[in-house]
């Protein structure tokens, strides 16, 4: 019987000297496409704090108010008088129900030393516009 | 001289295996550690304006009248209590008439944190409809 010469196997190899570039370009593809909407808001604002404070579980729905101890009040990064408040949110409030189709929730981000009369006021103002999920934001208190 | 065999050059290689480890490595360090900044409150469903609502009648005893003055005191009804005493208070009341509903006056000169401070012994207490007076 003639000796058959056996074919030599080619070795197998997957190449993996390309997975760091697909894992970079992963990495940078959802770098580049994240984007963080984050309001700076009015800068020395001390939150109360509260044992039952929860989580605001849709962060798109929300619009910040910010209310400072002098009394000044900033909308979405736009400080405005309290008699501009109504007409801001009413817009605002228009473009989240068209977006999502559910109600605005405002988040009323206010120092603890801001007088509450003010804070009424702005409350009656997101009532006439029928703005009227709010949220004191609050820091977690712990016992 | 005598020609010595050449020796056959060794491929210089820079291994590239192990950077993808490197890289998914760099991903899910970076996974955990960002933070996204949570925002935390205390919710509350406002009423609407009483002439685009029905006005209902409450009956009084369904009422429990909370009232906050300037210098955060605090009157439960009729009688003047401790910010600790609230949602004991409260819940016993509720317990009782679990009808009523809870108005919380603020006055305009209050700190917003006696407010807040108010407001999270009423939700401690499970109230489930507070109601925000307007101050005078």
């Amino acid at each position: 019987m003639p000796k058959i010469e056996k074919k030599q196997k080619a070795e197998t190899v997957i190449p993996t000297a390309s997975m760091a570039d697909i894992a970079f370009l992963l990495l940078i593809f959802f770098m580049v496409t994240t984007v963080f909407v984050v309001y700076r808001g009015l800068a020395g604002i001390e939150r109360p704090r509260a044992e039952m404070t929860e989580r605001i579980l849709e962060k798109r729905l929300v619009t910040h108010m910010w209310v400072n101890r002098e009394g000044k009040i900033n909308v979405d990064d736009v400080d405005l008088p309290l008699e501009d408040v109504p007409s801001i949110i009413y817009n605002k409030q228009e473009a989240i129900r068209q977006t999502f189709n559910r109600p605005m929730v405002v988040s009323i981000i206010a120092d603890r030393d801001a007088p509450y009369g003010l804070l009424a006021e702005a409350m009656h103002r997101l009532r006439e516009v029928e703005a009227l999920n709010v949220n004191f934001a609050t820091g977690r208190l712990t016992r | 001289m005598a020609m010595g065999k050449r020796q056959k050059r060794a491929e210089p290689e820079i291994p590239t295996a192990s950077m993808a480890d490197i890289a998914f490595l760099l991903i899910i360090f970076f996974l955990v550690t960002t933070s996204f900044n949570q925002e935390m409150g205390l919710g509350l469903t406002l009423p609407p304006l009483s002439d685009q609502a029905e006005q209902v009648q409450v009956r009084q005893k369904n009422i429990l009248n909370i009232w906050v003055n300037a210098v955060g005191e605090i009157l439960l009804g009729e009688e003047i209590v401790s910010l600790q005493q609230v949602e004991p208070e409260v819940r016993r009341r509720i317990q009782e008439n679990p009808l009523l509903i809870i108005s919380l006056k603020t006055d305009r000169e209050t700190n917003y944190d006696d407010f807040i401070a108010v407001l999270d012994q009423l939700k401690k207490a499970n109230v489930g409809k507070i109601s925000l007076a307007e101050p005078d």
